[in-house]
C-alpha cells in the first residue's frame, strides 16, 4: 500500500515537473484551445441568451394576429374585422394596432411607430406601468409619443429635444411631444420603438380611420386554435394568420442558424488544430518520439506511458476550457459583447446598447467540452500508443 | 436552460411590459428601412439573414 502512495506520488511529481518544463511547448496548444473555445462559447452565449429573452417575452403577446393581405402583402385591415371576430367563441381580449416605419429621410434612418388604442383600460394601466403616473398624464393631455432608447439619442443628436415633426402622406408636419424615453433594459425590443395613441398613428402613416394595422387577440385554450384557424379562414378570403407557435418556431429557428453557422466554422477549425497535434507526434523526428522511447528505456510500461499522456493532456483541456469559458462569459455578459451583437442584430439603422441577460446552458457547454476532450484526447493518445508500442531503440532513432 | 446571477424577472419587467403592450416581441433589429423587421408578415428566405428580402421583391429597389 505504502508502496503505491509512494509510486503515486512519484507520478505525479514527473507529470508537474514535465508539465512545468515543457511549458513553451504546451503554451501553443493551450492559447488555440482557448481561442476557439472562447469564440464558440460566446456566440453560443448570445444565441441563448437573446432566445431565452425572445421566448419570455413572446408569451406576453397576443395568441393571434390576423391581417388582410392584397397581392401577397400585408395591407391596411378593416376595423369592422373585430365585430366579426369576436362573434367567435373562445376568443378574448381583441385589440387593434396601428404601427409601420417611419424614414427619417435626411439621415436614412427609421423608426417603428406603433399606434396603441389607450381607451383600453388595460392597455393605459400597462403604459402607466411602464412610465409612471405622471408621464401618463402627460403623455394623454397633449399629442405625445414614448420613445425607445436608441430614437431618443437620435432625435436628441438632431436638435429634437421635446418634440418631433413627422411628415404625414399630405405633405402636412405633425408635432408630436416627447413624453418619455423607455427604461434601457427595454432595448432589445423597443430601441427603435415609437409608442403613441392610435390616432396620431393612424394621421402619420395615411390610415383611414376604420383601418387599423392588425387585429390581435387571445383564444385561452389550445386545444381551440386550429378550429379558430378555420372559423377565420372561413369568415375571410383575404386574411393571413399568425399564430403565437409560429413566432416561437422563427425565434428559435433565427438563433439556432445563427448559433449553428459558427458551429460548423468550429468544428472545421477543430479538425485542423486536431490534425496538427496529431502531426506533433506522428512526425518521425519529434521531440516526443523521443521522450516516449527514453521512458521506455528506462523501464516504463505501455500503459503507464499512456496514463502519462493521458493526465497531461487531461490538465491541458480543462485549464484551456475553463479559461475561454470564463473569458467568453466576461465577453458577453459583463462587456455586452462588443462586435459580436452586430453580428446577431445589426448596426444599419439606431445605434443601441444591448444588456445580454445570463443564461447558461449546462448541457450545451458540456457537449462543447467533450466535442473538444475526446477529439483532442484521441489525436495525442493515439500517436503516443503507437511509439509506446514500438522497441524503445526504433523509437528513439 | 439556467439563467442566474442576477433578478432577471426584475430586471426583465419593463421589457415584458413594452411586449404585452405592443404585441411587438421582435427584436429591434439595426437594419436599414428597407430591411423588414421581424414582423413575421413578410415572407423570410433566409432564417439566418431575416432582414434579406425575397428576390421576388423589388419595392427596395425604388426606395433607394
Amino acid at each position: 500500500m505504502k508502496n503505491k502512495i509512494l509510486r503515486y506520488q512519484a507520478f505525479v511529481y514527473f507529470l508537474t515537473l514535465t508539465l512545468w518544463k515543457q511549458k513553451v511547448k504546451h503554451t501553443a496548444a493551450v492559447f488555440i484551445s482557448i481561442l476557439i473555445i472562447f469564440l464558440l462559447s460566446a456566440v453560443l452565449f448570445v444565441s441563448s441568451s437573446l432566445k431565452q429573452t425572445l421566448l419570455h417575452t413572446v408569451k406576453q403577446q397576443g395568441d393571434f394576429t390576423v391581417t388582410r393581405l392584397k397581392a401577397g402583402y400585408a395591407t391596411q385591415t378593416p376595423s369592422s374585422w373585430i365585430e366579426q371576430i369576436e362573434q367567435i367563441e373562445g376568443v378574448t381580449a381583441l385589440t387593434t394596432r396601428v404601427h409601420g416605419r417611419y424614414f427619417y429621410q435626411p439621415k436614412g434612418k427609421s423608426f417603428l411607430v406603433v399606434g396603441i388604442d389607450f381607451f383600453d383600460e388595460q392597455n393605459s394601466q400597462l403604459l402607466e406601468a411602464l412610465i409612471g403616473k405622471m408621464a401618463l398624464k402627460s403623455f394623454l393631455s397633449q399629442e405625445s409619443m414614448v420613445v425607445g432608447q436608441g430614437v431618443k439619442n437620435f432625435l436628441t443628436a438632431h436638435f429634437y429635444e421635446d418634440t418631433f415633426s413627422f411628415k404625414t402622406p399630405s405633405g402636412a408636419f405633425k408635432e408630436v411631444h416627447i413624453a418619455k424615453q423607455l427604461d434601457e433594459s427595454t432595448n432589445l425590443i423597443a430601441n427603435d420603438m415609437v409608442i403613441m395613441p392610435i390616432a396620431l398613428a393612424r394621421e402619420i402613416f395615411g390610415f383611414d380611420e376604420n383601418e387599423v394595422s392588425d387585429i390581435t387577440f387571445n383564444v385561452p385554450n389550445e386545444a381551440e386554435w386550429d378550429t379558430i384557424i378555420t372559423k377565420l379562414h372561413l369568415l375571410f378570403y383575404d386574411v393571413r394568420i399568425l399564430d403565437k407557435r409560429e413566432i416561437q418556431k422563427g425565434y428559435e429557428n433565427m438563433f439556432n442558424y445563427k448559433g449553428g453557422v459558427f458551429l460548423i466554422l468550429y468544428l472545421v477549425t477543430l479538425l485542423t488544430f486536431m490534425l496538427i497535434l496529431y502531426q506533433r507526434y506522428a512526425m518521425v523526428y519529434s521531440s516526443e518520439r523521443k521522450e516516449i522511447g527514453t521512458l521506455r528505456a528506462v523501464g516504463w510500461s505501455i500503459k503507464e506511458i499512456l496514463l502519462y499522456k493521458f493526465y497531461e493532456n487531461v490538465i491541458i483541456v480543462v485549464v484551456s476550457f475553463t479559461v475561454g469559458v470564463l473569458l467568453a462569459y466576461g465577453y458577453v455578459f459583463l462587456a455586452n459583447a462588443p462586435f459580436l451583437k452586430a453580428i446577431f442584430l445589426g448596426n444599419a439603422n439606431l445605434s443601441y446598447t444591448v444588456g445580454f441577460t445570463p443564461v447558461l446552458e449546462l448541457g450545451l457547454l458540456g457537449s462543447l467540452f467533450l466535442l473538444y476532450a475526446i477529439p483532442f484526447l484521441v489525436a495525442v493518445l493515439i500517436p503516443a500508443w503507437k511509439i509506446a508500442v514500438t522497441p524503445p531503440k526504433e523509437a528513439m532513432q | 436552460m439556467h439563467a442566474y446571477g442576477q433578478n432577471t424577472t426584475a430586471s426583465q419587467k419593463p421589457l415584458l411590459l413594452v411586449a404585452k403592450l405592443t404585441h411587438f416581441t421582435s427584436p429591434a433589429f439595426s437594419s436599414a428601412y428597407y430591411e423588414p423587421r421581424k414582423s413575421l408578415k413578410t415572407h423570410v428566405i433566409n432564417p439566418a439573414y431575416i432582414e434579406m428580402l425575397p428576390i421576388n421583391r423589388m419595392d427596395f429597389v425604388y426606395e433607394k
